[in-house]
């Protein structure tokens, strides 16, 4: 039992965790089927520059020898 | 074991959540806007995975067999990132094509992986070194 409950505090934990992630997600589904062409334009040209950054952090992350 | 079951059930629902995402859309532009979306959210957990592997590497709450299963996947990672941004971006100019599948086909791939990473590392320093199985 007392395993069962810790199991669904992860759960919730994790839910918290990746919440910020599940809100951008639905907002993007939002935002790509309810608003205009030009307003998609604009939103595809944001995530350009965007994902022109996240590059750069991904490339930027080390790992510790082990 | 329970975090393993845990790890699981988080991979399948963010992979849900992002193919849930993607077959919504018909048309081009919005599965375009959904699937850079999600690179987005992509290249941010990947980043917080990291971190959170580091953590839990100091702490002794993964082995380091472990973090070397991480370092190895996250290597891999910084290689196939930019090749998704790249196909994205393919897609965009123009205007849908089959690099968008391609795009989402790649970072789905990816994300699969680095899902259970996080909740490993998630799980592993939210609970303590021999603690609950």
């Amino acid at each position: 039992m007392t395993q069962f409950l810790l199991l669904i505090l992860d759960v919730v934990a994790l839910a918290a965790k990746l919440y910020p992630d599940v809100v951008a997600a639905i907002h993007a589904i939002q935002t790509s089927t309810t608003t205009s062409e030009e307003e998609r334009v604009q939103a595809l040209e944001a995530l350009r520059a965007q994902l022109t950054n996240d590059v750069a952090r991904v490339a930027a992350v080390t790992f510790k020898d082990v | 074991m329970t975090v393993q079951r845990a790890a699981m059930a988080g991979a399948v629902l963010w992979l849900a959540l992002l193919w849930g995402g993607l077959a919504g859309c018909a048309s081009a532009k919005p599965a375009l806007v959904v699937s850079g979306t999600t690179l987005h959210v992509a290249a941010d957990t990947f980043v917080e995975t990291a971190a959170l592997m580091d953590k839990a590497l100091d702490t002794g709450a993964v082995t380091p067999a472990q973090y070397a299963a991480w370092s190895t996947f996250g290597r891999r990672y910084q290689v196939a990132y930019p090749l998704a941004v790249k196909a994205w971006e393919i897609a965009v100019q123009t205007d849908g094509s089959a690099s968008t599948q391609t795009a989402a086909e790649t970072i789905s791939a990816l994300v699969s992986e680095l899902a259970a990473f996080y909740v490993q590392a998630s799980l592993a320093i939210t609970r303590p070194p021999g603690g609950t199985p």
